[in-house]
């Protein structure tokens, strides 16, 4: 719940971004053609304001790839110095599904997820200690969007540090963190005191939104059906194998979802080390040390955006795949999404219904559709329009 | 290297997929590659190739110096002003010594149009006739117009034919599974179908090579046909341009710039020899010099292409990432990825599609820029090539073999499984692990055919079989696949010619003058 509200006018918004884009990055929606990227913007006015939102996630900021964990020379291993110091970022315009995401990917990667805060991922946390979110409600979602169902959206109590809302007047601004609380101080003078008028007003929108979504969109997460039958496992193995035909494992749903945190790590020749031959390209690292061919050199440690969809991801050294058919790794993907063992571990769904596993599934499988299906495998909703149709 | 929150970029910079012909434009966030959502090819999606292609950018097996082999057989690093100066000088010895047509050239389906007339213009300014591209067999005039993907959404039925469109094209794959949603129905004509074969209104299975005639056969006067070039694979191009052709069929394009090969006019000049011929010329020595450009002929003819680059005084290749031709190749040139360049593609609609460089020339240079200095070079006031005549079409090739009592089934060549094979694959991290799995689980290849034939051979997926044909046999491992129709087999696409020249099935189709694999009636015994 937000411990401070504020009103802003459009201009002092403006303002405040202005000065953020001055001494710090500021990254924000841009349009370029019909698509919406964020992007660093030098001042407010480069902002995009009618989107809905980009495609690609927010995570990728602070996963990117390939990303250089390491870099050492052999013979002997020695480190490498390297690397650009991290600047102070301010990101605006961030919507609520990917700060429900945001604060998924922080409690992986600060081990919190599992009980164990000594395996916390510094380079993650390293760029999500120097950001701050200035997340923007939606207002007119797109087609695709269905934060309504996995309490993504539209609006959130939690996890960013100013929930911006715009209002016929002007921008709610709610503060959700000690970072926020902090920024509010800085520009009081920009910021003035809400009234119930202006919460009403906010409330009214939001509800606005979630009424729309109900009633004019076709796409939902089916958490609370789809979510029993993956849990107990009362899907057939036909279900999966259908599934598996319509993958075409390209990984886009995972490379895209705002909590998906896997990883591929690999040790490579640095970029440009003039290696001639196709067999010294990247392979995957063995913990610990640099695989073969042990040759002269600087190397790196890449980290990659990963999917569990792969064959690649599933392949254990030996050779053996432990999940071995496209319809088996979709099981997988969609426990990870939906099932009540994976809330009771993480505390919230896998999935923020930003829908963009659905824009970007080559073969249809977007969770809005494999969560229908496995809400029709429970309620028999094929076989009861079959006998309409036969009626 | 993405150094997000350290130093970003701020541009939104778009390129096109540098692999099949789909098409597909993407936006490069740092090394970062990611759909193009409003793009009407792309809508937002990816096959695995394309969300791996910002891999490429900084891949270490990027050609960023040229080379010089040495005396002592190792390459050597030099300025690449002097190894266009040595091989410029090279060229120009071997053209003067045993004239211009000792002299052949392989383009590639990955290069712009304007780098293919560089090419062309390249051919002409040496004199030589000796003009091809191992990717030009989907490339030939015929076999329908150049439809786009809306025909797909318009179509009331369709028929694929022999291609799993899920690979080879997806997002053609796409449409048709969106049309599948709609009700329209979809039949699949093949042996082995992929995921497609599966979800299809209907599979009309048959033998590998029977698929034109059964495709002839079953098809409708208001069927869209699609197919591409895995027909031609098998030494059916014929067949296939005579009877699929027409308005309502669509051949596929594979490569993203192999219906630039045509428009460039890339294919031998009266006298020439076609790519797969000029391989075999260099082998026996009568072709002296071979210059390739953004290929590499050793990832599906290595002894040929050994023999090719062992039999020429010299070779040249030209490429953006490392390959077993730069490798065994006496000077090496940088090249440029896609992303790199400006320039046209012809897209699979046939439109035309303008580039802009979405990064700078790591190299510093590209494929086009090394032809045009090679053609300054050596070809003088050549001018740019005249317009060629389009390749005739020659006869039919090769029947494919039918089953028999001692050999009850057919192999051909699996088309798909391994799109890893493409050198650009090799050079990313997230596709190429892929195909490196596969590779590394069977590193001599493998043959897959039906559960219910490996049940009934007695053998379990992951072990070895005796492959036997009528001219010799192989052993692979056994791979155990619904997607394969019974009495069928199929061989994955980097044991071509191993598997071809082991079972007699590699052959010359003189319809396009490209290397096929004749369906041949196998036998598999356990080992």
């Amino acid at each position: 719940m937000s411990d401070a509200r504020y009103w802003a006018s459009a201009a002092a918004l403006d303002g405040i971004l202005d000065r953020l884009a001055a001494e710090r990055t500021l990254i924000g929606p841009v349009r370029r053609g019909g698509d919406v990227c964020f992007r660093p913007v030098a001042r407010a006015a480069d902002l995009c304001r009618d989107y809905v939102n980009a495609l690609e996630p927010p995570k990728r900021w602070f996963l990117p790839t390939p990303e250089r964990l390491a870099r050492y020379r052999l013979p002997g291993g020695a480190p490498v110095d390297g690397g650009d110091a991290l600047r102070e970022t301010v990101f605006f315009g961030i919507r609520s599904c990917d700060v429900a995401g945001l604060a998924q990917l922080d409690r992986f990667f600060s081990g919190e997820t599992i009980g164990r805060p000594d395996v916390a991922d510094g380079p993650y946390l390293a760029r999500r200690k120097r950001t701050t979110i200035l997340s923007v409600v939606c207002q007119d979602p797109a087609e695709t969007c269905m934060c309504v169902c996995c309490k993504g959206g539209p609006a959130l109590d939690a996890g960013f540090d100013w929930q911006l809302t715009e209002l016929s007047t002007g921008w709610l601004v709610e503060v959700g963190s000690a970072k926020g609380r902090e920024l509010a101080g800085r520009f009081v003078s920009s910021l003035a005191p809400t009234d119930e008028r202006m919460l009403a007003e906010q409330a009214g929108r939001v509800a606005g939104v979630v009424e729309t979504f109900h009633r004019h969109s076709s796409r939902r997460v089916q958490s609370m059906a789809a979510g029993r039958m993956v849990s107990q496992g009362r899907l057939p193995e036909a279900f999966w194998a259908e599934l598996g035909e319509r993958c075409v494992e390209c990984g886009g749903c995972a490379f895209v979802c705002p909590t998906c945190s896997c990883f591929n790590v690999v040790d490579a020749p640095e970029a440009g080390a003039g290696v001639l031959s196709p067999a010294g390209g990247p392979e995957p690292a063995v913990p610990g040390g640099p695989t073969s061919p042990n040759v002269e050199g600087t190397y790196d440690r890449l980290r990659l955006r990963d999917n569990c969809q792969l064959a690649g991801f599933v392949r254990q050294y030996g050779g053996s795949y432990p999940r071995a058919t496209c319809g088996e790794r979709c099981r997988t993907r969609f426990f990870h999404k939906l099932s009540w063992q994976f809330v009771a571990r993480v505390g919230t769904l896998g999935c923020t219904g930003c829908g963009r596993c659905a824009q970007v599934c080559l073969g249809g499988i977007g969770i809005d559709v494999v969560s229908q299906r496995m809400t029709d495998a429970l309620v028999g909703a094929p076989a009861a329009a079959a006998a309409a149709k036969g009626a | 290297m993405s150094t997000a929150l350290a130093s970003v970029g701020s541009a939104v910079n778009t390129t096109a997929c540098p692999f099949c012909g789909s098409g597909c434009t993407l936006i490069l966030a740092d090394a970062e590659a990611f759909p193009v959502l409003s793009d009407p090819v792309t809508r937002g999606a990816l096959c695995l190739r394309g969300w791996s292609a910002g891999e490429l950018l900084d891949s270490p097996l990027r050609v960023l110096s040229a080379r010089i082999r040495t005396r002592g057989s190792s390459l050597a690093t030099v300025p690449a002003e002097t190894a266009l100066e040595h091989a410029s000088a090279r060229l120009a010895a071997i053209r003067s010594k045993h004239g211009p047509a000792s002299i052949g050239i392989l383009a590639s389906a990955r290069l712009t149009l304007e780098e293919l007339h560089l090419l062309a213009d390249l051919a002409h300014a040496i004199g030589t006739p000796h003009l091809d591209a191992l990717q030009r067999l989907g490339s030939t005039p015929g076999g329908g117009p150049s439809l786009g993907l809306d025909v797909i959404a318009r179509a009331a039925r369709i028929l694929v034919v022999g291609t799993d469109l899920s690979v080879r094209h997806p997002q053609a794959h796409r449409r048709v599974l969106e049309a599948l949603g709609r009700g329209v129905p979809v039949r699949f004509v093949g042996s082995n179908g992929g995921p497609l074969a599966a979800l299809a209104t209907e599979w009309i299975r048959c033998l590998p090579g029977g698929e034109v005639e059964a495709a002839a056969q079953a098809a409708r006067a208001d069927d869209l046909i699609l197919w591409s070039s895995e027909l031609a694979l098998h030494g059916q191009a014929g067949p296939a341009l005579r009877k699929l052709g027409g308005a309502r069929s669509w051949r596929l394009p594979d490569f993203v710039g192999q219906l630039g090969l045509h428009e460039a006019g890339i294919h031998p000049r009266a006298g020439g020899f076609a790519a797969y011929e000029m391989l075999q010329r260099a082998a026996t020595g009568e072709v002296k010099a071979l210059l390739v450009f953004a290929d590499d002929p050793f990832e599906f003819f290595p002894a040929l292409a050994a023999r090719a680059f062992a039999g020429a005084e010299f070779v040249l290749v030209t490429d953006a990432v490392a390959t077993r031709a730069a490798e065994a190749a006496d000077v090496v040139l940088p090249g440029s990825l896609l992303a790199e360049k400006a320039g046209t593609l012809l897209a699979a609609d046939g439109r035309r599609r303008t580039l802009e460089p979405a990064r700078g020339a790591r190299a510093g240079m590209s494929e086009g820029e090394v032809a045009r200095r090679l053609a300054a070079s050596l070809g003088g006031a050549a001018g740019p090539a005249p317009r060629a005549s389009d390749l005739p079409l020659g006869p039919d090739g090769p029947a494919p073999d039918v089953p028999t009592a001692d050999y009850p089934l057919v192999v051909a060549l699996d088309g798909a499984t391994l799109w890893g094979s493409h050198a650009l694959v090799g050079a990313t991290v997230t596709a190429r692990r892929e195909a490196w799995g596969l590779r590394t689980d069977s590193p001599d290849g493998w043959v897959t055919v039906n559960p219910t034939d490996a049940k009934a051979l007695g053998v379990r997926h992951g072990w070895t079989v005796r492959v036997e044909s009528d001219s010799g046999g192989l052993t692979l491992a056994v791979r155990a696949d619904p997607h394969a129709a019974p009495g069928t087999a199929a061989i994955p696409m980097h044991c071509w010619e191993r598997a071809g020249t082991a079972l007699g099935a590699l052959e010359v189709d003189p319809c396009l003058r490209i290397p096929v694999f004749r369906p041949r009636a196998v036998r598999l015994g356990r080992q």
